[in-house]
């Protein structure tokens, strides 16, 4: 069941009379459940894709489905409420509110949202992040890995259509990346969630169903 | 120019608005530094210039030198200026009726405008025919003269002779003047001296003069003495004492001295600065505690002004460290920094800051209530006052900018680039009331735990609002008391026009004057007697109470109120005529304040037992009365002054029968009208029966300028607590400002992970709510405090209750708002103008 697509999507950015294409005309499908690895240089547009993906960046032209909506066509507050149910975010910084706990950062999605979370929810996303003793440290209080797994918690908190992962692990030590890939396979086997993970290493790529390789805004075949 | 500096103007310019907030905060830090001190310049240069007009401009006066002598005083080296007058002697004036002596001085040209002459009609005389006589001649003996006059001198042949010439019998009076009690050896005189001034010649001076001097050096004076004196060193030491001026009367008492001689204290004491008054005292203490309490809040927001400037440039400084810029250069660019914005906003500020002293001194003379003061202000500055303004700004931006450069040049490199430290979170998770969660959901959670977070950079907005909101309410609470006590004291006052007198047959002509009687009007006459055996009947707090000592007298003031006020007055206390129109009603209820175990307290009491039905015993001039106790009463009807003598209030006709049989002699009268145009009416009295009363009293005007002298304090104090919220709004708006931007990534992640713009707003509003409650929670309790001291202070002279100043409080909460929210509003527009991948991805970079 195909749960993304994009149509020709473009993104150009322009500064003064330089521009550059970071996406050109591409089209994917991603189907629900599956776990896709992007992988590309530098500057080859992958996280511009994520970002298009994920809602929080504009494109110039093309269109990004969800579920069959256009979400390039959702008002401002709407894009925030998709945003917040339908994608979960993860960065190479963690991104983590640093004057939230880690069970109030978890939580932030649904609360944002004005619903109440389900307590054995909570426990077992704890649990599966091994995150259960650590529930009410701060996030300066935890390691690089720990902050990490706790953005995967708040990701997968909202049960969101897509996972989106701008190389969770680029910021992490070996032991803490290979944790990591095994948390989010995990999410991607147990609740059959379908992931988007970018990462220039190609060892932690292999670890999804499919991969993506993009340079200069396209895809490379 | 070198690069550093490059990057230090350029930093200034590439944050306009930045730069012009903390320019703006400094220029009214500054201009109100300066306005406290170009407003105590103008006071005392007021003061002394009032002193000099009223007790002259002179230190010492030497009496009866013989001409002679002169230079010696004059080539003393700590002599400025030196005058000479000489004492005439004593001659009658011949009038109508009776003699009156008058003390005759003839003046140098110089010493004319410099002894204290304070000419009120006329000018000076110019030669030994003309003279200028003293007010209290024409108030206190009723003369009919005036200015171009003529008057004789029956005893004049001694001056005949003094002057060798035979036209002198006959004086024009050139002038009036009104000479206060210092002056002229009017100590020697008697306070009620009449007294009459010429001019002579040089030559005139002959034998013995008087001698004003002016000194150099105030500080040397002692010694100045002592030589003018020829006092040797031995006489001087035995005469040391603590003080200068007790040292100046051990001399004065000094029965050795060469000449008499007298001292102009209150010149000295104004020019010197020493042995103030007490009110002189708390008025500069007042002064130094404004003028503390600006330094405090100056220094504190404008260190807090630079040290945002600073940390908004963090990194751009975490950059030159780790290209190797030394901490050193780092110190210098922002000192440099620092220069620039002094050298822009402290003229401006010392400029605005006198112009708005200039400002307040000009609607002072506009409102008229200089009368009230007693004195002409006068508006003055000088390069001192300049001088120590521009220093005590330069030291507090010094100052301010220190504790940043300190900071900025212990930044590491890497820490300075991340920027994180201004944001980083000084707990260990607090936890947000649950209360907070239900009512405001997560926005009201982070808000609440923004508040929590690095606590000490907020400090000087929250205490700045502090501040502001306590001084607001104790401002909105004074001009409460002001107005409240001045409507509550004249409201007593059923009349607007007293007329005192002390003849009853002239006021009595004012009274059947038809202006008057189509008015409503009424004459009060005062009495006096003895009470007899009075000891036995003191109460125990006249009795116990030391400081009541004054008022343990057998002395009462016996009281006939006017029909119309009696009938009022005995309905009040419940009692029919006929019952009590040959009895006396007792008012002898006191209120004073006295320090009772170190403190003070207001103590109410009474001063007599006596009670209703007893008898009291007059007695005056060896003649006595009994007269019955009808009531013993507090309610003090209008026209009694706050006396510390009890009040027998009695009927007109019992007064009068009283009057009539000879027994005492009234000889106190007040005639109260009650007039639709007081103005007019106290024209009118005075054009008409000017020599018929010996005061008027305009309750209109008193109240209206009474009002206007707290319109004009109002102004003046709200201008200042306005230009302190100023102050206290550019270390909000930057503080705030400040915060939300470096917190603009936390802003992206909540943005990325689906927080709605209304969300986000009210997120940030609640932020600004949470902070205006923090600092009115000890703001409001602080103004209400201080609007209680208020209170006290006014409760000592009048009888007043306690009003809460709502008013002020709903002034304080809602202004304080608005500006938190302004701030925030500011912030929030630039924020959500922001693309929110343009903050991630620079973090990612």
């Amino acid at each position: 069941m195909e749960i993304l697509r994009t149509e020709n999507l473009t993104k150009i950015y322009r500064n003064g009379e330089n521009t550059v294409t970071a996406i050109n005309n591409l089209s994917i499908s991603v189907n629900k459940g599956e776990f896709i690895s992007i992988i590309g240089s530098s500057g080859s547009g992958k996280s511009t894709l994520l970002h298009l993906l994920g809602g929080v960046d504009k494109p110039t032209s093309g269109k990004v489905l969800v579920n069959g909506i256009d979400i390039y066509k959702l008002s401002n507050d709407e894009l925030a409420i998709f945003r917040r149910r339908e994608v979960g975010l993860i960065y190479q910084f963690f991104n983590l509110i640093p004057i939230l706990n880690v069970q109030e950062n978890i939580m932030l999605p649904c609360e944002l949202d004005r619903r109440a979370v389900p307590e054995t929810k909570l426990k077992e996303l704890l649990e599966i992040l091994g995150m259960e003793n650590r529930k009410d440290y701060l996030p300066s209080q935890l390691s690089g890995g720990q902050q990490q797994r706790v953005a995967i918690g708040r990701s997968l908190i909202n049960n969101p259509s897509i996972i989106l992962a701008d190389e969770p692990t680029g910021n992490l030590d070996s032991k803490s990346t290979a944790e990591i890939v095994a948390l989010l396979k995990k999410a991607n086997e147990q609740f059959n969630q379908t992931i988007i993970m970018i990462t220039h290493d190609l060892e932690i790529a292999k670890n999804a169903n499919r991969i993506i390789r993009i340079e200069d805004g396209e895809i490379y075949n | 120019m070198n690069i550093l500096r490059k990057i230090a103007i350029k930093n200034l310019r590439l944050n306009k608005k930045r730069s012009i907030v903390t320019i703006i905060g400094i220029i009214l830090a500054v201009s109100l530094i300066t306005s406290v001190i170009t407003l105590i310049c103008s006071f005392q240069v007021s003061t002394i210039e009032f002193t000099k007009k009223n007790y002259g401009d002179y230190h010492y006066e030497f009496f009866n030198i013989p001409i002679n002598n002169l230079n010696s005083i004059k080539n003393n080296k700590n002599i400025e200026q030196c005058f000479i007058t000489k004492y005439m002697g004593n001659e009658k004036l011949k009038n109508r009726e009776n003699i009156i002596e008058t003390e005759i001085f003839g003046l140098s040209k110089e010493a004319m405008n410099k002894i204290g002459i304070n000419l009120i009609e006329g000018e000076m005389p110019q030669n030994e025919h003309e003279i200028v006589i003293s007010e209290n001649m024409i108030v206190q003996e009723k003369l009919e003269l005036k200015v171009g006059s003529e008057v004789t001198f029956e005893d004049n042949d001694k001056l005949l002779e003094r002057f060798d010439s035979k036209d002198t019998k006959k004086y024009k009076i050139v002038g009036i003047a009104r000479v206060t009690k210092q002056n002229i050896q009017k100590q020697f005189m008697g306070l009620n001296a009449y007294i009459a001034f010429m001019q002579l010649k040089e030559t005139q001076f002959t034998d013995n003069i008087n001698v004003y001097v002016r000194y150099k050096d105030l500080n040397k004076r002692i010694e100045t003495i002592a030589e003018i004196l020829e006092i040797d060193n031995n006489t001087l030491n035995e005469l040391k004492a603590d003080s200068q001026i007790e040292i100046e009367q051990n001399i004065a008492d000094n029965e050795t001295n060469k000449y008499m001689y007298t001292v102009n204290t209150e010149l000295i004491r104004r020019e010197t600065g020493e042995y103030l008054d007490q009110t002189s005292r708390m008025l500069y203490t007042v002064s130094i505690i404004i003028i503390t309490i600006i330094i405090i809040v100056s220094v504190y927001c404008i260190k807090n002004i630079l040290n945002m400037s600073i940390t908004e440039r963090t990194k751009s400084y975490g950059m030159l460290l780790s290209i190797g810029a030394t901490s050193k250069q780092i110190r210098i660019t922002l000192l440099y920094e620092a220069g620039i914005l002094a050298i822009i906003s402290i003229p401006i500020g010392i400029l605005l800051g006198v112009l708005y002293t200039y400002i307040v001194l000009e609607l002072l003379k506009q409102l008229t209530v200089q009368n009230l003061f007693g004195m002409q202000f006068i508006f003055s500055t000088n390069c001192v006052a300049i001088c120590i303004s521009a220093l005590i700004s330069i030291v507090i931006i010094y100052m301010a900018q220190k504790k940043a450069i300190k900071r900025a040049s212990k930044l590491s490199p890497i820490s300075a680039i991340k920027n994180n430290k201004d944001i980083s979170i000084n707990f260990n998770n607090i936890k947000a009331p649950k209360l907070i969660k239900k009512c405001f959901g997560i926005e009201g959670v982070i808000a609440y735990k923004n508040l929590k977070r690095n606590k000490k950079k907020y400090k000087a907005t929250i205490l700045a609002m502090i501040i502001s909101s306590a001084v607001c309410i104790a401002m909105v609470s004074f001009t409460n008391y002001a107005f409240k006590i001045t409507e509550l004291y004249y409201k007593n006052y059923k009349y607007n026009i007293c007329i005192y007198g002390e003849n009853y047959q002239k006021l009595k002509e004012i009274m059947e004057d038809f202006n008057i009687k189509s008015n409503k009007y009424e004459l009060n006459r005062e009495d006096y007697g003895y009470i007899k055996n009075v000891e036995g009947n003191y109460t125990k707090e006249v009795l116990n109470l030391n400081f009541l000592n004054n008022y343990k007298l057998n002395m009462v003031l016996i009281e006939a109120l006017g029909n119309d006020e009696y009938m009022s007055f005995i309905k009040k206390l419940g009692l029919k005529y006929d019952n009590v129109k040959n009895k006396a009603i007792l008012l002898d209820y006191k209120v004073d304040t006295t320090k009772i175990e170190g403190k003070r307290k207001k103590v109410e009491f009474r001063l007599y037992k006596y009670k209703k039905g007893d008898i009291i015993e007059l007695e005056r001039d060896d003649k006595s009365i009994e007269i019955e106790i009808a009531n013993v009463t507090n309610i003090r009807p209008m026209g009694l002054r706050n006396s510390n003598m009890a009040y027998l209030i009695v009927s007109d006709s019992f007064f009068e029968q009283y009057t009539a049989n000879n027994e005492f002699e009234s000889n106190s009268y007040i005639l109260y009208v009650q007039s639709k145009k007081p103005n007019d009416m106290e024209e009118y009295i005075k054009e008409n029966y000017k020599t018929s009363y010996s005061y008027l009293e305009n309750i209109d005007r008193e109240e209206r300028n009474q009002k206007a002298m707290y319109t004009f304090i109002s102004i003046f104090l709200y201008s200042f607590v306005l230009i302190m919220i100023c102050i206290g709004l550019t270390n909000m708006f930057n503080t705030i400002t400040t915060f939300i931007e470096l917190r603009q990534k936390e802003f992206a992640y909540l943005k990325s992970i689906g927080m709605t713009k209304r969300q986000f707003n009210n997120m940030l509003r609640l932020e600004s709510i949470f902070y205006t409650i923090k600092a009115l929670i000890i703001g409001i309790p602080l103004g209400i405090c201080i609007s209680y001291l208020i209170y006290k202070a006014f409760s000592i002279n009048i009888d007043t209750y306690y009003i809460f100043p709502l008013n002020g409080v709903i002034i304080s909460i809602i202004g304080m708002y608005m500006l938190t929210l302004f701030c925030t509003k500011f912030s929030m527009n630039k924020i959500n103008k922001q693309n929110i991948i343009d903050i991630i991805r620079n973090d990612n970079i």
